[in-house]
């Protein structure tokens, strides 16, 4: 065939068109892909911050539920008896141990989206080349830091504690250390597996994290102070212990004292106990809200007679308890999370008087009982100072440890947790009327919650907790 | 160096050769049966791309190669003729057929290539100018197709508000519906290409958070039917692969009209007309109103003199829907102006279109124009213009969603002012909304583009397109503070504007020829590359401290948003035709296609088809037979796609938002999860059909078809362990098969007295062959679900038995048979059973045109069984919601004392909310009475004496209404009634259209 002019022409149009391969490249502009959101440091770290922000993003986690779930069930706060069904529908179920459909609480999915981003970030510090190996050592510190907290509150969330099994060896959670595809139906692993992975990461991280004084981000105090956490749950009692000993010993960290107390729960938590902070730059789902110190506002969740009897008139703490009345009634709330004009309450996750009550309950289980008893003097002497010294042992050393822990870190997200650990049973005698359910006998397995209903039928091989 | 001269010596033998071909010269003119000139006439060399078009005067002129003498005559609405001219004088008459049967004739293909019906291997319908009865006051042209070609559904999702876009399906269902309201599937509608260009798809992919609260237009709207030449719809894949990627949903091709030859031509038409409501819902007066929610409020435990207080007087009564309806007017007027030369034509037109609908605050106008220019600059080389913009302004308040208020309260206060206290403290009032409110539409769309044609040579044709289209539109609304829309906020603006920018490019080469006399064979090769730029952009703002202020920056708290989106894609095409002496044909095509909307490996996706036909009237032993004048089987398979899901569907996204900063840095976030495995749908079409002419007067065609869609793409639930509750996952297989039948009769055909009768049926069957997740995924907000064996547009619900005579509960039944009060119960995956479907099985129309002397008169219907429709529950709430809505009269047969067998429950403020149930599910089987249009044409000795060409005057009816075969009583409301929200019109107009 002869071939003319304009076939050339055409074919030569066609060959520089094509060869733009380019012009088939569309970034979308209004959002960036995952490859160029982790391709470089400045971005790995606004990818960071993006995941300490997901822990908060959504009531579902930091924002709220890790601070009164706890609590609601383990007997601190009670729901405000005349909140209408609409309002009271989120905490009714949680509160009566009643899971009436396994409905649609997202805890579960909100909590894997922000494992997720972390996961990104983990994944993608090999590929970083714009920045000193320092610099990245410190994203991967922190994102290594946030990966073993949430796989630490799955475990406590939806798994039964370390010590439900002598081994452990009971089902866990399904541990993440990168982002599964769509269709990928992964399988739990063992509370053993879990928790190894939560130690493995926090231990990596102490060794990358820098040495800074910042509050609200992991560094490398508030790592050791996580993980001496993770070791009490684990019942590793010495090395508990001694990690409570670094944080305790550590210059940048001191408990207030007894007359600044009220002042630490300011959102700013002036004075060096706060340890780790969350901060949270919304002005939704906060937790004055919830606690009822906005002005005008009713309170959704009310402190319990169960808990406020437990304070001494002396004990500085009993003045975050406060009664104010309203058009529907007196209410007890509690000022831990006063209301802040501009902003959400900032979360905190780790505060050192924890610490001191990690150590005294770790040096009494190894039977060290004067430093056990140390310990417990000083938190119970700082919140009251006129307190008597007290001298006590064995099982009644480890009680009143317990009562100390309920006292000082009420509301801040600890109860039911400690009480499933401690094999203690739940007993709720100011509780909400017409709930069936006020008390549980330990073992139930209600103390930990469900997976929720299109978890399992998103996931076949998601096994349900045993009883749901 | 070498090549150029090589090329230049090349080019002086083509030459050289191609003028030693021209020796014989033919010319000749063309007329119509009854002598008139025809101009337009399409004239070629068989089996080559040589040719011209006759003048005004009929009269064309052509030079013949030395070794090819045959003509081939074709003009559409005429039978397609060849003539050997070898032995002919040097001028001609050539006397065209008219068409009766559209089984001949020529129809548009692919890539603008026209072809004889009788060549056709594939499945396609077209429909001319003339058949589509553009008198018809519809704002948009595909409303024009309902019930005209077989297998093609057209569904007014508005009901009676102009100006949204129109469902259009070809074949059933081609993608799968999205398991919930917010979630993506790809696009369901055909693609539209008009003068070679594709338009907006404003309906593809998901919605921006930008943009949430725009009410989204029809950009085909902008189109004047009065300047569509014709409309083809490419069912098959022999006929739609070349499309390629976006043909899944079959493809329409719009032609305009292009300049014609000889004087200036005038055209004008004016018409008018008045719309009234049909079958709007019959609700309760106030003394019902009254009765019923005091009994709903003794039921619910309170007093007598509770009930009483609370349910108010029937003093007062206010028939909402009534106070809002209006009988609304509509003027259409069209002009168009054509003449030229033979080296330049052109066709200017203008339209004017101001289509009130039957609620006030709701209308739809549109101004346009259209330009055609067509230079000939000689024998090898032309050049065509075709483009036009239209203006539209609508307006939006009045759109029937907050109408049913209770009956018993009074729209205005003693003073005369509007009723804005106690009721209507935290719900809007109607007329105060539609008095204080905004709501309305700016847009501005033009379509255009240029093509070019050069024959280097008989054989072979070169053409370029370069096509641009555009649509704007900003959406206004304003909720005044002065009633409860706004008053929360303080009056609240939003202003959205939508941008959609597309340029396409095409290359196509044309070789065509024949061998021996009897091989004819066609080739096609294309080149495309297109490029789509969408941009959004919202301003809101609330608090305004003066009413009438309407700007943002007046206002306390603003609020901006943009979002931007690209797609490009290039395209490679071909197609290869042989026949046999027009007996026996085959035509292959391919597409390959190169999309950014999939990243990573897939991006490249190749389709391709074969299509059969057998000419049998072609064979002696058929030929023979006298009364068969037409006898095809055609038969074919190919593939095509469906990349309209929205851009990068298959990425993982981060979004950078402020919400996911932290401690003052900027933070980014997963927002969208990757799916690297994401790939196309393929849409596998197989057709068989028969195409069957008879008498001289009849026309027939079946069809089978068998569409097999794999890997369609759906938004569902995956593993929470993903960080996400749903994403983007080839989720199911299923197939579309049915038969499509057309018949065309010519019932009577005198000097008088003409009668045409054109049927239509079609039959669909859908069907789920494979689900690549879960054995059912199942939304029970939506109550759509993926079920093997099953429809996918089947409804899932509660299946509801009834009342219970002793207790007035409603029932339902569970999946073991027994009975259940509770819907929530019933509504559970384990129970819930197939309710209906949305799919219609059996569907068509039936027009007829019927001539008598200067009369003519044509009627259009269309019908549909086998879908069901799934009503909005608010109007029978059975007490649950009568203390603000009004109900319907249905509730008035509600259970009231045991004993009573009754379909309505006891009225409670305590019952259950629920929807998706049989109780709310209506057949919806229709016939409908499309278009009822008679026309008088004055004789032509009289025009002509006031110096005109022609001159008609019309009368119209459309939509007159509906025939529905459920059982409802005359004095209650059933599927007419509670079919939409805002109900449909029917439409009287009179108009008039002069030529000169």
């Amino acid at each position: 065939m002869k071939v003319r002019f304009p076939n050339i022409l055409l074919i030569s149009l066609i060959l520089i068109i094509a060869s733009c391969e380019d012009f088939l490249d569309q970034e979308p502009r209004s959002e960036i892909s995952k490859e160029e959101a982790l391709d470089d440091f400045l971005s790995l770290s606004f990818a960071l911050n993006g995941a300490y922000n997901g822990l908060v993003l959504s009531s579902l986690y930091y924002a709220e539920f890790m601070m009164y779930y706890p609590d609601i069930t383990g007997g601190n706060l009670k729901i405000r008896q005349d909140l209408s069904e609409n309002a009271g529908e989120p905490f009714r179920e949680l509160y009566n141990f009643q899971v009436a459909e396994l409905s649609d609480r997202d805890n579960y999915e909100e909590m894997y989206e922000v494992l997720n981003s972390v996961n990104n970030v983990i994944n993608a510090v090999p590929n970083i080349i714009d920045a000193s190996q320092e610099e990245v050592d410190g994203v991967l510190g922190e994102a290594l830091a946030l990966r073993a907290l949430i796989h630490f509150d799955l475990l406590r969330v939806f798994a039964q504690p370390y010590n439900y099994t002598s081994d452990a060896s009971h089902p866990g959670i399904i541990v993440l250390t990168e982002s599964p595809d769509p269709d990928e139906e992964l399988t739990r692993s063992s509370v053993a597996d879990g928790y190894n992975q939560v130690v493995r990461d926090l231990e990596d991280a102490i060794s990358l994290l820098p040495n800074t004084n910042i509050r609200a981000r992991f560094n490398q105090l508030s790592a050791k102070a996580l993980l001496s956490r993770v070791f009490l749950y684990m019942e590793e009692w010495s090395r508990t212990a001694s990690l409570a000993n670094e944080v305790i010993n550590d210059s940048r960290t001191a408990l207030v004292d007894s007359s600044s107390y009220v002042m630490i729960w300011d959102n700013n938590y002036l004075g060096n106990e706060i340890i780790l902070k969350i901060l949270n730059n919304s002005n939704q789902n906060t937790l004055s809200d919830l606690f009822g110190t906005v002005p005008g506002e009713v309170p959704i969740l009310t402190v319990t007679t169960d808990y406020e009897n437990l304070l001494t008139d002396s004990d500085v703490r009993s003045r975050l308890i406060q009664e104010q009345s309203y058009d529907e009634g007196t209410y007890r709330i509690t000022t831990k999370y006063p209301y802040q004009n501009l902003s959400a309450n900032a979360v905190p996750v780790l505060r050192l008087s924890e610490i001191y009550l990690n150590r005294a309950e770790a040096y009494a289980e190894l039977n060290r009982e004067e430093l056990a008893l140390a310990d417990l003097n000083t938190i119970i002497q700082r919140a009251d100072p006129s307190a008597e010294e007290l001298i006590l042992s064995g099982q009644d050393l480890l009680n009143r440890i317990f009562e100390e822990r309920r006292k000082e870190l009420a509301f801040e997200g600890h109860l039911l947790f400690d009480l499933n650990r401690n094999k203690r049973d739940v007993i709720r005698s100011d509780c909400n009327p017409g709930v069936i359910n006020c008390n549980l006998a330990y073992p139930d397995y209600r103390y930990i919650q469900p997976f929720p209903l299109g978890a399992i039928s998103g996931n076949r091989n998601l096994v349900q907790n045993e009883g749901y | 160096m070498a090549k150029v001269a090589a090329l230049f010596t090349i080019l002086f033998f083509y030459h050289t050769a191609s003028a030693q071909d021209e020796l014989f010269k033919v010319t000749g003119q063309v007329v119509d049966p009854s002598g008139i000139p025809l101009p337009g006439v399409n004239i070629l060399v068989k089996g080559t791309n040589l040719g011209t078009i006759s003048n005004a005067d009929g009269n064309f002129g052509l030079a013949l190669p030395a070794n090819n003498r045959i003509l081939i005559f074709s003009f559409i609405g005429y039978k397609k003729q060849e003539m050997d001219v070898s032995s002919a004088s040097t001028s001609l008459t050539v006397t065209m057929e008219e068409d009766v049967q559209t089984l001949e004739g020529v129809v548009i293909t692919g890539y603008n290539v026209e072809k004889n019906r009788t060549e056709i291997v594939g499945s396609l319908d077209q429909i001319s100018s003339e058949e589509l009865v553009v008198e018809r006051p519809e704002e948009s042209f595909e409303k024009l197709l309902a019930g005209r070609i077989a297998g093609v559904t057209i569904s007014n999702t508005g009901g009676g508000e102009a100006g949204l876009p129109v469902s259009v399906r070809i074949r059933g269902q081609g993608t799968l519906p999205s398991l919930g309201t917010s979630r993506r599937s790809s696009s369901s509608e055909p693609l539209y290409i008009l003068d070679g260009v594709p338009l907006y798809d404003i309906t593809e992919g998901v919605g921006s958070n930008v943009t949430a609260r725009e009410q989204r237009l029809n950009p085909l709207a902008s189109l004047n039917p009065s300047d569509i030449e014709s409309i083809t719809v490419l069912k098959d894949a022999s006929a739609s692969a070349i499309y390629g990627a976006n043909a899944a949903n079959g493809v329409i091709l719009i032609t305009t009209k292009d300049g014609r030859t000889g004087g200036l031509k005038v055209e004008a038409r004016v018409a008018h007309g008045l719309s009234e409501a049909i079958n709007n819902v019959k609700l309760l007066n106030s003394e019902q109103y009254v009765e019923l929610y005091r009994e709903t409020l003794l039921n619910s435990g309170f007093t007598e003199e509770e009930a009483i207080e609370r349910a108010g007087s029937a003093e007062v009564y206010t028939d909402w829907e009534n106070i809002t309806i209006r009988t609304a007017q509509n003027t259409n007027a069209n002009l168009s102006l054509s003449g030229g030369s033979e080296s330049v034509r052109m066709r200017l037109s203008m339209n004017y279109l101001d289509n009130e609908t039957i609620s006030e605050g709701n209308s739809f106008m549109k101004m346009g124009s259209r330009t055609a220019l067509n230079f000939n600059f000689s024998e090898k080389f032309k050049a065509d213009f075709n483009g036009g913009f239209t203006l539209v302004r609508k307006e939006s308040l009045g759109g029937f969603f907050d109408q049913n208020f209770p009956p018993n309260i009074s729209p205005y206060n003693a003073d005369g002012s509007f009723n804005n206290s106690g009721f209507f403290e935290t719900r809007p009032n109607p007329l105060a909304t539609l008095e204080q409110n905004d709501n309305n539409h700016k847009s501005f769309a033009t379509t255009n583009s240029v093509r070019l044609s050069y024959k280097p040579a008989a054989s072979i044709q070169l053409r370029g397109l370069i096509g641009l289209d555009y649509y704007q539109n900003r959406h206004t609304i304003f909720l005044s503070g002065l009633n409860a829309s706004g008053r929360n906020f303080g009056g609240r603006l939003s202003i959205l504007d939508r941008q959609n920018f597309k340029w396409i490019t095409n290359l196509t080469a044309r070789w065509g020829t024949t061998l021996r006399n009897n091989h004819n064979l066609s080739a096609l090769a294309g080149f495309e590359a297109q490029e789509q730029v969408t941009d959004l952009i919202r301003g809101s703002a609330s608090g305004f401290p003066y009413d009438d202020l309407r700007i943002l920056q007046v206002a306390e708290n603003r609020e901006s948003y943009s979002d931007n989106e690209v797609v490009t894609s290039i395209s490679y095409f071909g197609e290869l035709s042989y026949d046999f002496k027009q007996k026996f044909f085959i035509s292959l095509n391919t597409r390959n296609d190169a999309s950014s909307v999939f990243g990573g490996d897939v991006r490249r996706a190749f389709f391709a088809s074969a299509g059969l036909s057998y000419n049998f009237h072609e064979e002696e032993f058929i030929k023979n037979i006298s009364w068969i004048d037409l006898f095809k089987l055609r038969t074919s398979y190919g593939s095509t796609g469906n990349s309209r899901i929205g851009s990068y569907a298959a990425r993982g996204l981060y979004g950078i938002d402020e919400r996911f900063s932290y401690n003052g840095d900027p933070g980014i976030y997963p927002t969208t999860p990757a799916n690297p495995d994401l790939t196309w749908e393929r849409n596998l079409k197989f057709n068989t059909g028969l195409d069957i002419g008879l008498f001289d007067r009849m026309g027939l065609v079946i069809e089978y078809y068998r569409n097999d869609i794999k890997d369609a793409i759906a938004q569902i639930d995956v593993p929470y362990e993903s960080g996400f509750t749903s994403g983007d996952v080839n989720a199911a297989d299923f197939r579309n098969q049915g038969i499509e039948l057309t018949l065309s009769y010519d019932i009577r055909r005198g000097e008088n007295f003409n009668w045409t009768a054109d049927f239509n049926l079609a039959t669909n069957r859908n069907e789920i062959t494979a689900v690549k997740l879960k054995q059912f995924d199942f939304n029970p907000n939506t109550g759509t679900g993926y079920r093997i064996g099953e429809d996918v547009r089947n409804i899932y619900g509660a299946f509801y038995t009834g009342v219970d005579p002793e207790t007035g509960v409603a029932l339902f039944l569970l999946n073991d048979g027994s009975l259940d009060s509770l819907y929530r119960v019933a509504n559970d995956p384990e129970h819930i059973r197939r309710i209906g479907t949305t799919n219609p099985t059996l569907f068509g129309g039936f027009t007829n045109t019927l001539i008598y002397k200067n009369w003519q008169l044509s009627i259009i219907t269309s019908y549909s069984f086998g879908a069901d429709v799934l009503v909005s529950n608010f109007y029978e709430t059975d007490g649950r919601q009568i203390s603000f809505l009004n109900q319907s009269v249905n509730q008035l047969d509600r259970w009231q004392n045991p004993g009573d067998i009754t379909n309505t429950p006891r009225l409670s403020l305590e019952n259950e909310p629920y929807r998706l149930t049989n109780r709310y599910l209506y057949d919806d089987d229709f016939i409908r009475f499309e278009n009822i249009l008679l026309s008088y044409s004055f004789s032509n000795q009289l025009i002509r004496r006031i110096g005109l060409d022609k001159a008609n005057v019309f009368i119209q009816c459309t939509n007159l209404g509906y025939i529905y075969f459920d059982d409802t009583p005359k004095d209650r409301n059933g599927v007419a009634e509670y079919k939409n929200r805002f109900p449909e019109s029917r439409t009287f107009t009179a108009g008039i259209t002069i030529g000169f």
